[in-house]
């Protein structure tokens, strides 16, 4: 499996888990992301940025792909001793370094919001700055 | 026009009126700094209310007011109004303007101070009161970027 982010970069997660979660005061739609404990933490903080998450591909092994849309919320990124192997009578549990990554899902009234605040362009904005200094 | 061009309206002109006002006690390396609150020259403005250090852009440099005047009643814009109008120059390369010809004293080059070649090249002055480019004088300037 291997995820394709929205700037082309693509990584190699073990798996990949879905489901809702409370984050910053909303209920969210939230996509886990694990990855080997020997995976650069702070790769993996930098390729994870809200701009990137705009369309995160999943690709499974047999080609199929998954298309996820403003999963832009982060909400977290964590490394942790996770059970691999559950104990059996015979041995005891594997634990393994782990690291998540968790991206949740922005809302509608997020997105209408940053579609409000993205229709003022740098441009009309550099525009009014200039004709005010014309205009002392 | 929604709040935020307003705002930015607003900050622009607040900007120019506060360049404008502490303009004569800078030098040109400082007004070129901020040149982007300096308004571009009218030639129909009545600049008689400005304060003499009033900067403007003209024609790629920035002017500062000697005389307030209205320019409606005048022909020309600074860089033919030297009377007028007293250049700036930068001792930062980044912000090296083309060559301009001094005026009598006004527009001289001054240790330090950098111009741009027509070849791209920025030159710094290696000493005052220089009236001549790296072409004519190339001993008194130096290739710096």
């Amino acid at each position: 499996m291997k995820i394709k982010l929205s700037n082309n970069t693509e990584l190699t997660p073990i798996l990949v888990t879905g489901g809702q979660r409370h984050i910053q005061g909303q209920s969210r739609d939230t996509l886990s992301f694990i990855f080997p404990g020997t995976a650069n933490m702070e790769e993996l903080d930098s390729a994870f940025t809200a701009e990137n998450c705009e369309s995160i591909a999943i690709i499974g092994d047999d080609g199929t792909e998954y298309i996820h849309k403003a999963y832009t919320v982060r909400a977290e990124i964590t490394k942790a001793s996770v059970e691999v192997t559950p104990a059996t009578a015979e041995a005891e549990a594997v634990y393994m370094d782990r690291i998540t990554v968790s991206m949740a899902e922005r809302t509608y009234v997020e997105t209408q919001l940053m579609k409000l605040n993205s229709s003022v362009g740098t441009a009309e904005l550099d525009a009014a700055y200039k004709e005010g200094v014309q205009n002392a | 026009m929604s709040i935020y061009t307003e705002a930015m309206k607003a900050q622009g002109k607040a900007d120019a009126l506060d360049l404008r006002g502490r303009a004569a006690g800078m030098d040109g390396t400082g007004i070129i700094a901020e040149e982007s609150k300096a308004p571009a020259f009218d030639p129909a403005k009545d600049y008689t209310g400005w304060p003499a250090g009033a900067p403007v852009t003209d024609e790629g440099q920035v002017w500062t007011l000697i005389q307030p005047y209205n320019a409606a009643g005048y022909e020309g814009r600074p860089s033919t109004l030297r009377a007028l109008w007293g250049l700036c120059h930068t001792k930062d390369p980044a912000k090296a303007k083309p060559w301009v010809d001094p005026y009598g004293t006004s527009g001289m080059y001054m240790t330090g101070e950098c111009y741009k070649g027509a070849d791209g090249i920025v030159y710094q002055a290696l000493q005052d009161n220089l009236v001549h480019d790296a072409a004519a004088l190339p001993g008194a300037w130096e290739a710096v970027a």
